[in-house]
């Protein structure tokens, strides 16, 4: 495999080096200020909706397989499955990998039994292992949307060309929809058909949302001061290059 | 101790661990050429004779070595004399190629340089024999005077990607001789590198050979072009005839002293002892991946007889491999960790097996309670009405249950290499071929139907942003089509502003790029420091279904 270069580990520890200091900072009572984000505070809108309606709720969890971005999305995941088994509602979730099914599966029933409703709803009602094929995923899971009619639909991780199938079987069924991913070029998909639509880093900051832990809001902190960094270079670099274009030096250093 | 700090401690080791792997060499010691060494090159300059060559430490990362002929035979430098830079981009990725020439201010050396787009033709020189060299930059090509290079043409203008090069330096001027990836030489010529004239029509076109040669080299005899082709295990020189044409003199490397040798990369000939030195590879089948080629550099002296006698008549190994590293043994545990992972993942298929059969089983099952259920009396809503309801409730469920099972026999029956021509094998293959893969594309083309849905109910401008966005799709969207080229055909060349093709490319490659880029710094960060969160214990919410 390729190996960090030099350039890399530096930055990968001036960036890790920021989130830590600023995690210990706000652990130890440092005030800050996290930008409300629509798509993520109307989670809650979502599921009283969708309980008013007495229709189902459906959370997928995208084609991530054993990664940083499933276990983001089993986060919100978990935290929407509570809310739902307060309110005695099912949560579908339909699964592309059968790791993410192992472990969907825990958090859906941890979920319901930390509200008392264990064993109110079937697993294999709720939770279904669809297909690692996206046409077949896609398929499958746009049927299930409109069979059951589902109330609310979250699309959380990543996503390829399904997306817009998945996106638009929501739209026809009138469902409540809010997207969040960091699959970039699914973005105009999610949304010019879903209700909110949430993505790049948001995705990572989405946990922080729920509860204010002092260490999910440090590291959303610790993540803006990286980028303040990265800007600065950026901009540095661009006026650099400009005004300094003769001198090779430069150049290759802005080439590192 | 609970279960959530155990798994704590058990991912703070493992994340460790693959960081170790990841920021630490996977072996230390060794020489620089220890995985291989190909493409020879021999100069000689008062009557000392210097060879350059590419060693590799890793597979794809070149460097250039240099040794000095002596009584006792070539004496390697210990360290490489060019390598690879992180502050280039020409040559990220490594050196390749070499040729060299001697010029009044010492040694040029011309390598193509590896990167992550295509490979560029840079240079270096040296004044103290090849001991250092100072880089400077690519070559630079063009038919006019004009030697304008850019971002995407560093070089300048090609008229072909290139696959190798040749270069000779005769008084006071440069020839250099391109070998293109479609088997065409062109000719280039200049004063320096960086101002060579490119001769529009190739000096040889496609037809010289019928496949593609391992290497190739040009010497100028006399001022005219000799060209050496190496296929294979076969050496080939052309020269120009009396009616203009190119004819061959061949030469097969005789089986005996390194019979098994393919002669595959680099061949540069030098005209001062009437060698070729060349690369050769051992053939080794089930060669382990990342285990050192068998590579030996080789003399081949040639001689120019058209009487019949052959070209060549012995070739001589003289390099091999350098010392071997030491493996620290990291990637024996990232690749252990792989193969794990590949068996929980295998398990975790027949749980979610389990599921769909749990599922679809129950759908049937209840259906069939009420196909036996007397009618009017509905154990189930839909219940009542045999047949018809059965199928409405339960018939994918069976189809699925159905296939699925013909499906795991025809791949445990169908999939071995015995099964070649059986029924099993041409079963399966008609349910993946002629089913499974239709329907995938089918619902693919679905999509096609839903973007239009999609997009009328988006670009009704109901707003200022949602016009932009129209504005900008229109553009995107004629600009790259023929009708756009036509309509730009129409607008003088200086108001590109109203070329839809150009606007359409602005808009995709510095706005959209531009926003992208954004995108992913912040996705990239984002994903660090939740993983940093991982690592250390710090984040619960992954922790969550665990106590």
């Amino acid at each position: 495999m390729d190996h960090a270069t030099l350039p890399i580990i530096i930055f990968i520890l001036l960036f890790s080096s920021f989130i830590i200091t600023m995690i210990i900072l706000t652990k130890r009572g440092k005030e800050v200020f996290l930008r409300p984000i629509n798509g993520l505070k109307v989670i809650d809108d979502a599921i009283g909706r969708a309980a008013e309606e007495d229709r189902p709720i459906m959370f997928n969890l995208g084609f991530d397989d054993l990664s940083v971005n499933l276990f983001c999305s089993l986060a919100v995941m978990g935290y929407v499955v509570r809310k739902a088994a307060k309110l005695s509602m099912p949560v579908y979730v339909p699964l592309a990998q059968p790791l993410a099914y192992a472990m969907a599966e825990e958090f859906w029933k941890d979920g319901y039994a930390a509200m008392g409703k264990e064993g109110m709803f079937a697993v294999e009602d709720c939770l279904r292992y669809m297909s690692s094929n996206q046409s077949a995923l896609g398929a499958g899971i746009a049927g299930w949307i409109k069979r059951d009619h589902v109330g609310a639909n979250f699309m959380f991780g990543t996503y390829g060309f399904e997306s817009m199938m998945l996106a638009e079987a929501g739209q026809q069924a009138g469902a409540f929809q809010i997207a969040c991913t960091p699959s970039f070029y699914q973005v105009p998909f999610f949304m010019v058909s879903c209700d909110y639509t949430v993505f790049g880093e948001e995705f990572y900051a989405a946990g922080a949302y729920f509860n204010r832990d002092p260490v999910l809001t440090g590291s959303l902190v610790g993540q803006d001061y990286s980028k303040l960094v990265l800007l600065l270079l950026i901009v540095l670099g661009s006026l650099l290059l400009t005004i300094f274009q003769k001198y090779d030096y430069l150049r290759l250093l802005l080439q590192w | 101790m609970s279960k959530r700090n155990i798994l704590k401690i058990i991912a703070f080791v493992v994340g460790l661990y693959f960081f170790l792997e990841y920021i630490l060499p996977e072996k230390v010691g060794g020489e620089f050429d220890s995985y291989e060494v190909n493409s020879p090159v021999c100069v000689e300059k008062q009557g000392k004779k210097l060879q350059f060559y590419v060693g590799n430490y890793y597979k794809g990362r070149g460097n250039i070595g240099r040794m000095v002929k002596t009584d006792s035979g070539w004496k390697k430098d210990p360290k490489p004399v060019l390598q690879r830079s992180l502050f280039l981009r020409f040559d990220q990725y490594g050196l390749a190629e070499p040729d060299c020439a001697m010029t009044p201010g010492g040694l040029t050396l011309l390598y193509m340089g590896q990167n992550e787009k295509e490979p560029v033709l840079c240079f270096a020189e040296s004044s103290d024999d090849g001991k250092t060299f100072q880089k400077k930059g690519p070559a630079v090509f063009a038919t006019n005077d004009l030697f304008k290079v850019s971002e995407n043409n560093p070089n300048g203008f090609l008229p072909d990607k290139i696959k190798t090069f040749a270069a000779e330096y005769a008084n006071g001027q440069w020839e250099v001789f391109l070998f293109t990836m479609t088997y065409r030489v062109f000719r280039a010529a200049g004063p320096d590198l960086k101002h060579l004239r490119l001769e529009e029509e190739p000096l040889v076109g496609a037809t010289l050979t019928e496949k593609s040669p391992n290497a190739f080299d040009v010497a100028l005899e006399g001022g005219a072009p000799t060209l050496f082709y190496i296929m294979d295990r076969e050496i080939l020189k052309f020269k120009k005839d009396a009616s203009g044409q190119w004819t061959p003199l061949t030469w097969k490397a005789p089986a005996g002293n390194g019979s098994n040798d393919t002669m595959y990369a680099g061949g540069r000939y030098n005209s001062a002892d009437g060698t070729l030195y060349l690369g050769t590879r051992q053939t080794q089948k089930g060669r382990p991946i990342d285990s050192p080629f068998e590579t030996t550099l080789c003399a081949v002296k040639l001689r120019d007889l058209s009487d019949g006698s052959p070209l060549a008549t012995e070739m001589t190994f003289y390099k091999k491999v350098g010392a071997q590293p030491r493996p620290t043994y990291l990637s024996y545990g990232t690749e252990w960790a792989g193969k794990f992972l590949t068996v929980v993942g295998s398990f975790a298929i027949f749980i979610a097996m389990i599921n769909l059969m749990l599922f679809h089983g129950k759908k049937i099952y209840q259906s069939a309670l009420n196909y036996n259920a007397p009618l009017g009396e509905e154990k189930l809503p839909g219940g009542g009405a045999p047949m018809r309801n059965f199928l409405k409730n339960a018939g994918y469920s069976a189809v699925f249950l159905i296939f699925l099972a013909v499906m795991i026999v025809c791949a445990l029956k169908g999939q071995t290499d015995e099964a070649e021509g059986t029924g099993w094998k041409t079963t399966f293959d008609f349910l993946f071929n002629a089913i499974q893969a239709p329907m995938g594309s089918a619902v693919f083309s679905m999509i096609t139907f839903y973007m239009i849905s999609a997009a009328y109910r988006s670009f009704k401008v109901r707003s200022l942003e949602a016009g932009f966005l129209m504005a900008a799709a229109i553009v995107c969207m004629v600009g790259q089509m023929p009708i756009g080229e036509l309509l730009a055909s129409l607008v003088p060349e200086s108001w590109k502003l109203l070329q839809l093709p150009w606007l359409s490319g602005k808009l995709l490659s510095v706005l959209n790029a531009a926003a992208y880029r954004a995108v992913l710094i912040g996705t990239l960060i984002g994903s660090v420091a939740i993983s940093l969160r991982i690592w250390l214990g710090l984040d619960n919410s992954v922790y969550s279904s665990v106590d």
